[in-house]
């Protein structure tokens, strides 16, 4: 009895092998794909990109990295609609993909759906609180939503991540204006500069916010 | 009855000496290989070491010291080169093959032995394991087995538990995942404190000094740190740093690690891997030498623990099993014939079998072995990783620096360092430690820029590889990235470029060359030369 049940043990161990080597196989040609499907979508070839990606998922269908790359590739060709579709197909695979998230929600920012990229941001960083570019794009949204308080705290928590992150500053700054808070606008324009001396928005920004504040404070004085 | 037993041996000996001339051939043959990152990594410690520098202290590693004391005896004796390394392996590998045979006839018996030592050569050969590499495991696997060995062949003298736990704890100072070897130790002797059948001795001097003997080594190294001051920085690399590295890996994720590593070794080896299962399945039919059999699957589920560390189960963790598995294939040849009555057939099909098992992992891995020049060979089990190349870079900045200049690499790709035998401008020789999500990361890279910038190195090297970085991460900040955009065009200029357009097609561009040349690959090297 015993040897027959070692026997079985041998055999169904053999058989696990034998899987194994089979998976690994359809994995390592999955990768090829996947890797070339990269490279060509670094070459700005996303059409090949997209056979090569579609290719591997026909091998391994339940890699949430490659549904989220042929979206990207998708997006890049302005096949949004598919692109969505495919973003969903990697968070179904892949609950916690904080990529595909923020992926999905610029794309819906594109097309308009504000509430709903907004929606994604938020499943993003809540995943992941460190996408410090997620952080940004959320501010933009609630700040042209005229959520000031949320943007502002997104503005922050973005250049607290990644300091020299001179978009961030630039697009707080901005906010800021909005609410007529120019000297401390000032403060993030310069901040933005000296990151980037040739980021010419800033520079605009920063000219403006100067006049602004020069002609808030001399309807001060008059209004004094 | 006599001349019939030598038969048996005889028939075993030839092919067991047949399959070690083949290994040793293969070997020779690869010598030349080029040094891989973490090969590098030892070497330049090594190198360090030997002018006086102590690992830890200008070099950050989570590695604990052993290896690169072991790299220094390997430089010392056999030179400092690529060849003199892998030459050392082989004479590491055929020491630690003649202890497991010293085990498994101790074991077991002399046929065991014969087989596992064998085994465990051709084994520890394969590509699929990295096996020509002279990698962390296998200076690990001399002392462990030389531990284990003694463990089995102490019976009650202490010196010898003493000089057991000794081995094992300079098996963990080369590798942490050697603990588990320890371990092993150690449950072997609770196990012979509960057990009747073969009760210790003194128990408590016993396992008294199996302890100090294990932590030994570990003492005196945290000894040499303290009393030169520089405890902290040995603390933060391999503890500190360390255990932040073993927690990074979802369990999930090192299920896919281990499919995918294990699968092309069980691809190329599965005939001794499957003889190694039949030797763990044969404990059912062999009537005698339980107590050899528990031993043997302790040493089997420790041994598998010890890959297990961080769960990344990278192809050369794997060595780290062989040992076992080398033995349990010997108890699996060893069974499969212990039923047959005839004399003939016990002496021929051993030799058939062992022949066959080692046989197919030759054919299957024959290219690796026997055909391709030593850069493809490289090249066939690392993809585009810069190891040849930089065979090259280093000759370059050789060639035109100062003995006593520094040099940096925006990369990690040690072997530079230890090539062109110039010192790094920073500690950190690795870039992988500062991209990886921790609470260090952020700190590491603001400390790198600064030992850069205050170091001033004669040369920069850019490593355009994902292989020598992370896999790019969105959630971290590209603080070096701008940092080095802007210091290298500040305060360099381009003084070579390699660019890798394939496996086969490689452009080297020098001096003039280089600085109108933008490379066609995105996978590439530049050299920056700091301007005059």
């Amino acid at each position: 009895m015993r040897i027959a049940i070692s026997l079985f043990l041998v055999a169904v161990v053999t058989f696990l092998g034998y899987w194994l080597i089979l998976d690994q196989r359809n994995h390592s040609k999955a990768i090829a794909y996947i890797k070339r499907g990269d490279a060509l979508s670094e070459m700005k070839r996303y059409d090949e990109a997209i056979e090569n990606y579609q290719q591997a998922i026909k091998i391994k269908v339940n890699d949430a990295k490659v549904y989220n790359n042929l979206a990207n590739a998708l997006s890049k060709k302005g096949k949004l609609k598919e692109s969505i579709a495919y973003y969903n197909e990697a968070i179904r695979f892949k609950s916690n993909f904080a990529d595909a998230y923020s992926n999905l929600g610029i794309i819906l920012n594109r097309q308009g759906q504000f509430e709903e990229a907004i929606k994604q941001y938020r499943k993003a960083l809540q995943i992941n609180p460190d996408l410090f570019r997620v952080h940004d794009s959320l501010a933009i949204l609630l700040a042209q939503q005229g959520n000031f308080s949320g943007a502002l705290y997104h503005y922050q928590q973005a250049i607290t991540l990644y300091p020299g992150f001179s978009k961030a500053h630039n697009n707080l700054g901005s906010s800021l204006a909005q609410q007529g808070k120019f000297e401390e606008a000032r403060v993030h324009f310069e901040k933005a500069i000296n990151i980037d001396p040739n980021y010419i928005d800033a520079k605009k920004n920063l000219e403006l916010a100067r006049s602004l504040s020069m002609e808030a404070t001399s309807r001060g004085l008059l209004s004094r | 009855m006599q001349p019939r037993i030598d038969y048996q041996k005889f028939s075993l000996l030839l092919m067991a000496g047949i399959f070690l001339g083949g290994v040793v051939f293969v070997r020779l043959r690869l010598l030349g290989v080029p040094l891989e990152r973490d090969e590098g990594e030892y070497a330049y410690m090594a190198q360090q070491l030997l002018q006086g520098v102590l690992p830890y202290t200008e070099s950050q590693s989570m590695k604990f010291p052993g290896i690169f004391f072991a790299y220094v005896g390997v430089l010392a004796i056999f030179g400092e080169s690529p060849v003199a390394i892998h030459l050392a392996l082989l004479f590491i590998n055929l020491a630690t093959a003649f202890l497991l045979f010293l085990l498994g006839r101790n074991l077991m018996s002399p046929s065991v032995g014969i087989m596992a030592g064998v085994s465990f050569s051709v084994l520890t050969l394969s590509s699929a394991l990295q096996g020509v590499w002279a990698n962390s495991e296998h200076f690990v696997l001399l002392p462990a087995v030389g531990g284990i060995l003694l463990l089995w062949v102490a019976q009650d003298k202490p010196k010898r538990f003493f000089f057991s736990g000794f081995l094992l704890g300079c098996a963990l100072l080369i590798k942490q995942h050697a603990v588990f070897f320890c371990l092993f130790g150690m449950i072997y002797l609770g196990s012979r404190l509960v057990t009747k059948s073969h009760p210790l001795n003194k128990p408590f001097l016993t396992i008294g000094l199996f302890v100090v003997g294990g932590l030994a080594p570990i003492i005196l190294t945290a000894l040499i740190y303290g009393v030169t001051g520089n405890f902290s920085d040995f603390w933060l690399c391999t503890i500190q740093y360390a255990s932040e590295y073993v927690f990074m890996t979802s369990p999930g994720e090192g299920f896919e690690n281990f499919k995918y590593n294990f699968a092309p070794i069980l691809e190329s080896n599965f005939s001794i891997l499957w003889l190694s299962l039949i030797g763990l399945a044969s404990v059912a039919w062999r009537k005698n030498g339980k107590g050899e059999y528990l031993f043997l699957f302790g040493f089997f589920v420790c041994s598998f623990l010890a890959t297990t560390p961080g769960l990344y189960f990278r192809p050369h963790y794997f060595l780290l099993w062989v040992p076992v598995l080398s033995l349990l294939a010997g108890v699996g040849i060893e069974s499969l014939v212990s039923r047959l009555s005839s004399y003939r057939l016990k002496t021929v099909i051993p030799a058939g079998i062992l022949t066959l098992a080692l046989g197919l992992p030759f054919f299957l891995q024959k290219n690796f072995f026997f055909t391709l020049p030593v850069f493809e060979a490289t090249r066939m089990i690392y993809g585009l990783n810069p190891f040849s190349v930089s065979l090259e870079v280093s000759k370059y900045i050789r060639d035109r620096s100062q003995k006593d200049d520094r040099i940096a690499v925006l990369g990690s790709e040690p072997q530079i360092f230890f090539y062109s035998q110039r010192r790094s401008a920073t500690r950190f020789i690795y870039m992988y430690p500062l991209m990886e999500k921790h609470v260090y990361a952020d700190q590491m890279q603001r400390k790198m820029v600064h030992e850069i910038e205050g170091a001033k190195p004669e040369f920069i090297v850019v490593v355009k590889l994902s292989g020598s970085w992370v896999t790019s991460r969105p959630d971290f900040s590209p603080l070096l990235k701008d940092w080095a955009q802007e210091y290298l065009s500040r305060e360099y200029e381009i003084s070579g470029v390699v660019d890798i357009l394939s496996h086969e097609k490689i452009l080297y561009k020098w001096g003039e060359q280089a600085r109108g040349y933008h490379p066609r690959s995105s996978y590439h090297l530049l050299v920056h030369k700091r301007r005059a």
